[in-house]
């Protein structure tokens, strides 16, 4: 797992992991869709968008409260 | 009579010291250093006596530094500047090269010292500024990414100075008569240069670099190595060092050992310049320095005033408003670390003369240190100066308002998301997805602009002045 901000330095350790031949699972993080694309790019398997996951959890607990208050 | 290494150690010792009490004074570190130059130097203490190993040292601090700006020169970021950034980017370099051009002849210098001089006074310390904003969490801010675009614009404008002076190496006293055969050989030799740089980029460079990088250690030498080469090969070949050291740079800048080489380079450039500084202090001669005083005032305080007017003046005629302007304009009003280094390659271009060095290390260290404070504090800053700055803003600042015109129903928002940065703006956008009423308030234009194409409403508003009566009158929507 690397959660590293910036593009450059995935995109390094990618290319060392890959250079020294590691076999396990990788996953990152990703900023943005921008980001994730290119994190796609350079090879990740698995992106992580914590800051949609963060969201789409609010999204859903609001809109549920939001519902019921307007639903007496 | 102590020998040079105990020389070195003490003037080493003496700069961590001052780097120190710096830190405190919440300066930048190279202030220290020029002072402790001065402090160290024949002005003083007489200290300093190794000269000559001193100047190497700094020689090849500058050709690293340049190296790195050139590794770091980054084609795509050009096309991130944007519009704004790059009209007040040009409009200051314009008003400020011309401004000072005539401020520094009315002076009684020279037509190549005022060249150099009204040039060096265009430029400002991207490293100092962008340290300052981070620091402050404004780098985001709507202020914070109109300077960071221009001072790119500048740092292009650095480089291409340097080039153009270095191309004038054989024009020498500056008449400008020999015009076009000043600019038909810079192309001859800029042509040239790209040709053979392009031959090597294409079939040498990169299965030579990834040799080399087989081994971490050898990746540093091989880049000082080419950037040393490249930096001698310019100077023999007629241009400068420095040109030679940029373009070695940007030759490795297309390879993916960039990040690496970088990376490596920082701290020996860091160490090196080091020299440089204190070379630049030792060097002041106070004798001559006496007459150089006033025009360092008239400077200095041309640099600390009339750069940020000159780009408020641009900003508030591009419809921003005055405290968006005054807060983006701080950032132009010290000059850079590269305008000294801009001088010290006129001399060594013999263009102009050592005085020039002076006075420019002087309007350096005053306009550095007091704009560091003025950036420190330019919310209260602003809060003493704004009565005096409506003629920066017009009637309707409309490239900010433009956002405030319309009417939202803010009565039938079911949620008003305050804040539209990353989080903000997608957690508004996955809201309405939701089916809910959603009403966006954010003071960047940009932003709202991209939030209304996706069908989201954005009103125009900031937390930090007192909000406009309209955007109250319905203090609580229903449904809360």
């Amino acid at each position: 797992m690397s959660s590293l901000p910036d593009l450059d330095s995935n995109r390094n350790l990618l290319r060392a992991l890959r250079e020294h031949g590691f076999a396990g699972e990788i996953a990152i993080v990703a900023r943005d869709e921008a980001q994730g694309m290119a994190l796609k790019q350079y090879g990740a398997p698995t992106v992580l968008y914590p800051l949609r996951n963060a969201v789409d959890y609010v999204v859903e607990s609001l809109t549920a409260i939001i519902r019921q208050e307007k639903t007496p | 009579m102590p020998s040079v290494f105990s020389e070195f150690a003490l003037l080493l010792l003496m700069s961590a010291v001052a780097g120190g009490v710096s830190l405190l004074l919440r300066q930048p570190l190279l202030i220290a250093y020029i002072v402790i130059g001065i402090v160290a130097g024949p002005a003083v203490f007489g200290l300093v006596t190794a000269h000559d190993q001193i100047d190497l040292l700094a020689q090849v601090g500058i050709a690293v530094l340049l190296f790195v700006v050139g590794l770091k020169l980054d084609l795509q970021h050009i096309r991130h500047i944007g519009p704004v950034a790059l009209a007040t980017g040009l409009g200051q370099l314009a008003f400020t090269i011309c401004f000072g051009f005539g401020l520094t002849l009315l002076m009684g210098k020279g037509a190549m010292e005022a060249i150099y001089i009204a040039v060096a006074l265009t430029f400002s310390s991207t490293i100092i500024i962008v340290k300052l904003l981070s620091d402050k969490r404004e780098l985001d801010s709507l202020h914070g990414r109109i300077a960071v675009g221009f001072l790119i614009v500048q740092d292009l404008a650095v480089v291409l100075a340097m080039m153009v002076m270095s191309a004038l190496r054989g024009g020498g006293g500056g008449g400008d008569a020999d015009l076009f055969e000043v600019a038909a050989s810079l192309a001859g030799r800029v042509g040239l240069t790209i040709a053979g740089l392009y031959l090597l980029m294409r079939y040498l460079l990169p299965r030579l670099v990834s040799m080399m990088a087989r081994s971490q250690e050898l990746l540093l030498i091989f880049a000082i190595a080419w950037g040393t080469s490249l930096a001698a090969l310019g100077e023999w070949a007629g241009f400068s060092k420095e040109a030679g050291a940029f373009l070695a740079g940007f030759s490795l800048a297309s390879t993916v050992y960039r990040d690496a080489i970088n990376a490596r380079l920082t701290g020996i450039r860091d160490f090196l310049l080091l020299f440089f500084f204190i070379d630049l202090g030792a060097k002041l001669d106070f004798s001559t320095l006496g007459s150089e005083i006033w025009p360092a005032a008239v400077l200095s305080l041309f640099v600390l005033i009339g750069n940020p007017l000159i780009v408020m003046a641009i900003m508030g005629y591009m419809g921003y408003r005055k405290r968006t302007g005054f807060l983006a304009g701080l950032t132009v009003a010290q000059i850079s670390e590269f305008s000294i280094i801009f001088v010290a390659m006129g001399i060594s271009l013999g263009h102009v003369g050592t005085e020039v060095l002076g006075l420019t290390t002087l309007v350096g260290l005053v306009t550095i240190a007091l704009s560091t404070y003025m950036i420190l504090y330019s919310h209260p800053l602003y809060e003493r100066l704004a009565p005096w700055l409506k003629p920066f803003e017009r009637q309707r600042p409309f490239r900010e308002l433009a956002v405030a015109v319309e009417r939202h129903d803010l009565a039938r928002a079911d949620v008003i998301v305050i804040g539209l940065g990353r989080y903000g703006s997608r957690l508004a956008l996955g809201l309405k997805e939701a089916g809910l009423a959603v009403l966006g308030v954010d003071f960047d234009p940009e932003t709202a602009r991209a939030l209304r194409r996706q069908r989201l409403p954005v009103r125009y508003g900031t937390a930090s002045t007192p909000p406009s009566s309209t955007a109250c009158r319905s203090p609580r929507p229903p449904g809360w």
